[in-house]
């Protein structure tokens, strides 16, 4: 755990509302996900990789974006189709990648990612030995085949793929410790479906980076050191704002004082800020670890938002593309 | 000898003989294949005879069956006249779909389909084992190299969630096409995948007819209350290659007909008397195909494309 | 000098690339079917144990894993066999790989390629006999390869295995597997994709043909020859996207009269495009109206008759030549 997760958190949470402010001026076109309540799983998970593994996200992208040392600013451009993002508007939200920050593709597909892992995890083996390939996607994508035919192909070609299910299906109450069931399968523990290929495989908290770190820091190095695949189902409480077809702002923009106690969040959001919010374990943690102080969370906070403001205004002025762009088929200025 | 293991014998017997009249249409079917004069890819059930015997023996009028890529056994297990199925092989009008179906592609009211994708029928299976009312259920037979499809993984899932009354018959050879189930996954018995979805599941000597029995009508009684799907693996030989004329000498051991024969020689059933059944059945299979192929009804081309589609056959 | 097979000609190519670029690897090992010329390739594998992985029957995944690999700077190739089972990759082939390039501006590429089986093949049935690369090309940013000869199979893959930097449908069919081909420069084989060939040269109706079509059209020119005195310019169009334009342009405007010759379905089928660029580009050229030698749109049936109705023989080629050439 470090202090710097808790600014990189900030950054995330902003971004996520301000799409969502955006969003509802009307700045954004078509559907969004954002990943308010896993940021604790994407600090947690992408802590352990570096600029030579590559990791493959899915719709719920921004966050690991971000994590991969994105640019708020061209990452808001491109989410609202300016020419300025990184695909000059091309991808938007479904489709994000940033090639030089290991983050080549974005399928939208449930599940389209995954075989695409494993083969980055094949060519990883190959060209870089020793980098590893991260594979995000949501409980969901256990509905789909494809999800078993790249799990058990990895299994039997001992890939270097480490496997994030993150499974935002947890009730506000945690539920049952160490079951995370989901409704639209029919096993019990979605552990026991990569398990039944033989991946060694584990569910824990998603919600305590920390936690979260300290697991994927063993496993990382486990498939770093040729040991095949490995697979962490991670449990977090869905954001209430999530849970509308729309993304919203569900009980307002967060605010520093319902995690000091200064003041006390919305009822709408209460539970969830007790027991779902990534930034509560990680401020509990580093506040008794005497890494922080109330004040600074304000300035840290503060300083993040100015940022993540100006990034979203110089964005929003940014020009769209022309429509001649669409058939150019160079890529465009770096 | 008491009266139950009289009528045990009696039953071993039927099945034993049952299972070579299975074997001898496949030998029947491989030399004339081998002699070119059945024509395209032949996939032989040859090693999974006592399956087919063992699970039809559990299914009633009202139940239903779909097939892989190895469909003879489960055909003619099923009750569908052998004639039919040989013509069809030899792409005769008389054949059970007119000729344009092939080894691959049979239908029939009560054995509904083959297929040549791997794990085709399993989706489907579901779908249509949805429509069924109790106590009615649908076996599903399906290789271990359907396991490794997407499409099994999805099938599964949702007869459990939907509580289909499904019968996944899953018949385990070792092989899928040239390669062996452990280059295939690390996952051995295909078994453990009932436990993962919540199933009853259950293992069993392929090449026992009485014990593939015994194992599905336990597995059978409460699906047919609606309980949910079941599975059952059967291990078998794969007596041949993947196909007829393969050059990759491709096969497993454990001829169930041999398995059976020691039993039924332990029971005082003697040798010669299985050998002159084996001999009739084999000529009666022999006699059929050449029966078939001496037939001319060779499917009219312009007949048949009026029968289907409406743009003509001429381009 | 030399005479080999496509199956050959496609496991010189495979090998050149393995030898010319560490990154080249192949995933699955049954390029040559269910021939005897699979031993070409069991050769190769043999060879080069560490550069082919056979993978299980999950076509979904072994595509996904190659557009990975391939986003991942290696360059694959994925043999899925029997066409028809092409389609239990679909999503990845034409969902995923051929957005990604143009989506990311260029600066992500998948240069994957796609190796199947495809045509009616003799008692295939229904499921064994799909002609899909009219799907593909109706798929931006997927080349289409269909080679119609040895050589051009060995170009081709050369091409796609060391150069190319877009996913490419490579369309070979199991009936020319065994079709054997002199070829005394190999270097001269590397055509670029969007090149095709006059395989022979006419002055009476142009036939514009791919794949198995190039031999079938090349017999049915011998005789239209002999027997109606009609002579024919055949086209080997080799890749359908690219399409070679200019090819074609230059046939139709010398000769007014156009066949064209695939085994696809006839509804949407790869001939109808080619009908469609022929009519709206060179209308003014045509001296009759153009048409298509296809497959009529029937499931392909099992029973050899059958089969045989439903095909796109050179008789069938012939016939339409002599009605286009009958006024």
């Amino acid at each position: 755990m470090q202090k710097s997760w808790l600014r990189r958190m900030l950054v995330v949470r902003r971004f996520e509302e301000q799409l969502i402010v955006l969003h509802e001026a009307g700045e954004l076109a078509g559907h969004y996900h954002v990943c308010i309540g896993q940021e604790g799983t994407a600090i947690g998970v992408l802590a352990h990789a570096g600029p030579d593994d590559v990791v493959y996200t899915t719709h719920r992208n921004h966050g690991h974006l971000l994590l991969r040392g994105a640019d708020p600013e061209r990452l808001f451009a491109e989410i609202l189709g300016r020419s300025t993002g990184y695909s000059r508007g091309r991808s938007g939200t479904l489709h994000l990648s940033a090639p030089e920050l290991g983050v080549p593709w974005s399928s939208a597909l449930v599940g389209g990612n995954v075989p695409q892992a494993i083969g980055a995890a094949y060519a990883l083996a190959r060209l870089r030995p020793g980098s590893i390939a991260v594979c995000f996607f949501g409980d969901g994508a256990f509905e789909e085949g494809a999800v078993f035919e790249a799990l058990n192909t990895a299994a039997v070609l001992g890939l270097p793929v480490l496997f994030v299910c993150e499974n935002n299906g947890l009730a506000e109450d945690h539920g049952a410790a160490g079951a995370f069931p989901t409704s639209s399968t029919a096993a019990e523990r979605l552990i026991d479906l990569s398990g039944a290929f033989r991946i060694p495989s584990v569910g824990i908290d998603g919600i305590d980076a920390h936690v979260v770190s300290e697991t994927v820091a063993r496993l990382a190095h486990e498939v770093r050191g040729g040991g095949g695949p490995r697979f962490v189902e991670t449990a977090s409480v869905r954001w209430p704002g999530s849970r509308s077809l729309w993304p919203a702002l569900t009980g307002g923009r967060f605010r520093i004082e319902w995690l000091t106690g200064e003041t006390d969040p919305p009822a709408e959001i209460a539970a969830w800020t007790r027991t779902g919010d990534p930034l509560r374990p990680l401020h509990e943690r580093l506040l008794a670890a005497g890494e922080t102080s109330r004040d600074e969370l304000h300035a840290i906070d503060a300083e993040v938002r100015a940022e993540i403001e100006r990034a979203a205004a110089r964005a929003v002025a940014a020009p769209m593309p022309t429509a001649e762009a669409a058939f150019d088929t160079q890529a465009g200025a770096a | 000898m008491t009266p139950a293991e009289a009528d045990q014998r009696a039953r071993l017997v039927h099945w034993h003989a049952e299972m070579m009249r299975l074997r001898a249409f496949e030998e029947a079917v491989a030399e004339a294949h081998a002699a070119g004069e059945l024509p395209g890819l032949l996939h032989l059930s040859m090693g999974g005879e006592a399956v087919a015997i063992g699970i039809f023996d559990c299914l009633e009028d009202h139940d239903r069956v779909f097939s892989s890529h190895r469909p003879h056994s489960h055909f003619l297990a099923g009750g569908v006249d052998p004639r039919l199925v040989m013509a069809e092989l030899a792409g005769r009008q008389s054949g059970l779909c007119h000729g344009r179906a092939g080894t691959m592609h049979l239908m029939s009211d009560r054995v509904v389909m083959a297929t040549g994708i791997v794990g085709g029928t399993l989706p489907v299976a579901l779908g249509y084992a949805m429509t069924r009312s109790q106590p009615a259920v649908v076996a599903c037979f399906f290789g271990d190299g359907a396991v490794q499809t997407g499409a099994f993984h999805e099938s599964m899932n949702l007869a459990a969630l939907w509580k289909a009354p499904v019968l996944f018959v899953c018949e385990n050879n070792g092989w899928a096409e040239f390669s062996s189930r452990d280059q295939h996954t690390t996952v051995g018995n295909v078994v453990r995948y009932g436990e993962l979805y919540g199933i009853p599941a259950q293992e069993v000597d392929g090449s026992d007819p009485e014990a593939v029995r015994r194992a599905a009508a336990e597995l059978l009684e409460p699906v047919r209350a609606g309980a949910g799907p079941a599975l059952l693996e059967c291990h078998i030989a794969r007596l041949r290659s993947h196909y007829e004329g393969d050059w990759r000498e491709q096969t497993s051991e454990g001829d169930p007909l041999l398995a059976v024969e020691r039993r039924l020689s332990e029971l005082g059933v003697h040798d010669e008397e299985i050998n002159e059944v084996r001999a009739a059945l084999l000529a009666d299979a022999r006699a059929l195909c050449r029966s078939v192929l001496a037939g001319d009804d060779v499917p009219d081309p312009d007949d048949d494309a009026a029968l289907v589609f409406a743009s003509p056959l001429s381009t | 000098m030399a005479v080999v097979t496509y199956a050959m000609a496609l496991a010189r190519a495979l090998e050149e690339a393995l030898v010319a670029d560490d990154r080249v690897a192949l995933i699955g090992n049954n390029f040559g079917g269910l021939t005897a010329e699979q031993r070409h390739f069991d050769e190769l594998g043999a060879r080069f144990p560490d550069r082919i992985d056979h993978t299980p029957w999950s076509e979904l995944a072994n595509a996904g894993m190659a557009i990975g690999a391939a986003t991942v700077g290696m360059r694959p190739v994925v043999d899925l066999v029997t066409a028809s089972f092409v389609f239990q990759a679909f999503a990845q082939i034409v969902n995923e790989a051929p957005n990604i390039a143009y989506t990311t501006d260029g600066r992500t590429r998948a240069p994957a390629v796609f190796h199947m089986l495809a045509g009616i093949r003799g008692a295939g049935a229904s499921q064994h006999s799909h002609r899909p690369q009219a799907m593909f090309w109706n798929t931006p940013g997927l080349q289409v390869a269909v080679p119609g000869t040895p050589g051009d199979a060995y170009g081709l893959m050369r091409h796609y295995l060391l150069e190319a930097d877009e996913p490419c449908a490579f369309v070979s069919h199991p009936k020319l597997l065994e079709v054997e081909q002199e070829i005394a420069d190999w270097e001269a084989e590397r055509l670029a994709p969007g090149r095709g060939r006059i395989e022979r040269e006419g002055a009476d109706v142009t036939i514009i043909a791919s794949s198995v079509m190039v031999t079938r059209s090349l017999e049915a020119a011998e005789r239209l020859a002999a027997d109606h005195a009609i002579d024919c310019e055949v086209l080997n169009l080799r890749t359908l996207a690219p399409f070679d334009d200019a090819l074609v342009a230059a046939s139709v405007t010398k000769t007014g009269r156009v066949v064209v010759a695939d085994e696809c379905f006839r509804s949407a089928g790869a001939g109808a495009e080619i009908l469609a660029r022929v009519a709206e580009s060179h209308f003014a050229s045509l001296r009759a109206a153009p048409r298509r030698v296809v497959a009529p749109d029937v499931p392909v049936p099992f029973s050899p008759v059958l089969e045989d109705a439903v095909t796109p023989t050179a008789e069938r080629v012939v016939a339409a030549v002599a009605e286009a050439c009958a006024r």
